[in-house]
């Protein structure tokens, strides 16, 4: 089963999306926080992570950091409200695996995260 | 008039008038003598100083309707055309001030001079507004597009002439004639260029602001002297107005450059509070949109559904729809507004174009819309981003299916010019077209016609677009269609090295994904 985690200040995005993977046998762990996060990197050992770039007054690109500096096989797929802020590229910089943009669509989603457990399943 | 001539005129006149009244008085006596026989001959015979006073009397009496006669006959009769001339050039000089518009003023001024003297050409050159050189301004007798374009150099051997000898008529034979034969051959080359064997320049003080260059028809006198005169006096009066209205001419287009810097320093405010005020708002409207969207869709897309229900399956599709669709208004609210952010890549534009077609191929086969795309060859690759792209063709796409109604058609051409290294992109549908009022404003942001549209697809566009350093126009006649031409200029893609290294730090992929937004 593939672990994945998803982060995002807004619980209400947390609970849709965790139903939503579960429903396709997901192990689905979410964090409202980066700190959270960072915790369950260490304890839940994600595959995938969904990302939100700006999650109140915490900044997505840290969190990435730490888990790319962390672990770099992790994929992490970048959410955000807008394409078009340089935050993207900069997250792209950083070694984000993509980004999707709210509202979501799930099926891309669904099919994003399935080609990257792909690639690692590929790789390992 | 010159002062001179008109004294030499006067003086010919009163020797005239002098001799024609002494005749005139010697008949009338001698008559009255023949018909009043010997008393009063005799009258005279014994005093002469009877004689002499009866010839002043005669002289007087006689004086103001003889002086007229002559008046009228040195104006019909011995001097006409001159005076005439002379008359039209101080209509002429009367009717020019007063106005101070500078097309109207040349074209009154030549169109008068070619109609009434009946030149064969006549133009004049006014010192460019605010620039180098000199241009014509208005011609009778030229074809329009052999003038407009043309623009004089100061340092043309013409002006030169004129600059070196101040208020002096040019004309043609008189200056070939002092010239060697080599110089006198390019000169009379630029006499052709100005359309002219008669150049008149116009100083004001010591600034030379023109000239009126004249074609004599070869049937005329030849000018002379005395038309010069007229000619330098009435250059001295066109001069003043013509200084006058160029004055005015460069101060208005200052003016109207500076309402320009204006306006778009104030439009530029105008998008920044826009962009703060769409970015807040998408941040805050974006994460309850996802969590409608989200919900629904979760519904939507259940593995194991329970129950089915054509109209909850309905409406759940309806909440996704909208909510996707109230993202991409504070979406659109910013692509516009944002300047370098967005990621570019090399990419073809041909292939963006037929992703966009077939993004709406659903919404085309309902309204049996036919698009035909011609795309030209040897296309290189644009340097851009996708979405970006992909915007500017969905907006051009879907106005024009939506001016072209069910059953509309199309075309959508796609073209390289090499020697400019342009990409040109034409949209043309055959809609109702666009009303001619309507024209200027479709590019305003919150202009539309339909009661359910933003407004914002061709802002945003233009704005893409001109982020690219193109450029996007618009023709269209009411019942013609509407036709959208674009076009972007190539551009070499910058090295890609961070990014790419970036990439295969982490997992040393070989291809480097493709950024997609969630479309």
């Amino acid at each position: 089963m593939t672990r994945l985690l998803v982060v995002d200040d807004e619980a209400e995005i947390c609970n849709f999306l965790k139903s939503f993977f579960e429903d396709r046998d997901f192990e689905v762990q979410t964090a409202l926080s980066g700190e959270k996060a960072m915790e369950l990197v260490s304890t839940f050992r994600p595959q995938v992570i969904l990302l939100d770039i700006k999650m109140g007054n915490v900044d997505g690109l840290n969190v990435l950091q730490q888990v790319k500096s962390k672990n770099p096989k992790i994929k992490v797929i970048m959410v955000t409200a807008l394409e078009t802020t340089d935050k993207i590229e900069q997250a792209m910089r950083l070694g984000a695996d993509n980004y999707i943009t709210k509202p979501l669509s799930l099926e891309y989603l669904e099919k994003d995260v399935q080609e990257k457990i792909a690639n690692l399943a590929a790789r390992s | 008039m010159n002062p001179y001539d008109k004294r030499r005129k006067r003086i010919l006149k009163r020797i005239l008038v002098g001799v024609t009244l002494f005749v005139l008085s010697f008949s009338v006596l001698g008559v009255l003598g023949l018909l009043l026989g010997n008393s009063f001959l005799e009258l005279g015979d014994g005093n002469p100083l009877i004689w002499v006073l009866l010839t002043t009397l005669l002289a007087v009496l006689g004086y103001q309707p003889v002086d007229q006669l002559y008046g009228w006959l040195f104006r019909q009769v011995f001097f006409p055309r001159r005076s005439h001339l002379l008359q039209i050039l101080n209509h002429l000089t009367q009717d020019l001030t007063g106005s101070y518009d500078l097309t109207e003023l040349s074209n009154f001024l030549v169109n008068t001079l070619g109609e009434v003297l009946q030149f064969k050409t006549v133009s004049l050159l006014v010192r460019a507004p605010r620039g180098e050189g000199y241009v014509i301004t208005s011609a009778y007798g030229w074809n329009v597009s052999d003038y407009r374009k043309l623009r004089i150099q100061a340092n043309n051997p013409l002006l030169e002439l004129m600059k070196a000898a101040p208020n002096q008529v040019l004309v043609r034979e008189k200056v070939v004639r002092s010239l060697t034969w080599q110089e006198a051959n390019g000169l009379t080359s630029q006499f052709e260029a100005f359309h002219a064997t008669c150049v008149i320049p116009l100083w004001v003080k010591t600034e030379l602001i023109g000239s009126i260059n004249l074609l004599t028809p070869s049937s005329n006198r030849p000018i002379d002297e005395g038309d010069l005169r007229c000619f330098r006096d009435f250059a001295g009066e066109v001069a003043k107005s013509i200084h006058g209205a160029l004055i005015l001419h460069e101060l208005k287009e200052q003016n109207e450059e500076l309402r320009d810097t204006q306006s778009q320093l104030l439009q530029a405010a105008k998008l920044a509070a826009i962009e703060q005020l769409a970015s807040g708002i998408a941040h805050e409207i974006h994460n309850p949109l996802t969590i409608i969207s989200g919900k629904a869709q979760v519904l939507l897309l259940q593995k194991d559904r329970k129950f089915y229900d054509e109209k909850v399956e309905e409406v759940l599709k309806t909440i996704v729809k909208q909510t996707k669709r109230a993202a991409d208004i504070t979406r659109k609210l910013l692509m516009f507004s944002q300047a370098s952010a967005s990621l570019r890549e090399k990419l073809r534009l041909e292939t963006v174009l037929d992703d966009t077609i077939s993004l709406i191929a659903y919404q085309t086969s309902l309204e049996g819309t036919k698009i035909q795309r011609h795309i030209g060859q040897e296309l290189p690759d644009f340097f851009g981003n996708v979405q970006e792209l992909r915007e500017v063709f969905l907006n051009l796409i879907l106005n024009a299916l939506q001016a072209t109604g069910p059953g509309g058609e199309i075309q959508i051409g796609m073209t390289y010019q090499k020697a400019d290294k342009i990409f040109v992109i034409q949209v043309s549908d055959n809609g109702p077209g666009i009303l001619q009022e309507n024209l200027e404003k479709v590019f305003n942001p919150f202009f539309t016609t339909r009661s359910e549209g933003a407004g914002l697809g061709l802002f945003v566009t233009q704005q893409i677009v001109n982020r690219y350093g193109g450029s996007i126009r618009v023709e269209s006649e009411a019942g013609q269609g509407t036709l959208f031409v674009i076009e972007l200029p190539y551009e070499e893609p910058p090295a890609l090295a961070n990014a790419d290294s970036a990439n295969s730090e982490i997992g040393g992929e070989e291809e480097h994904d493709t950024f997609i937004g969630g479309r």
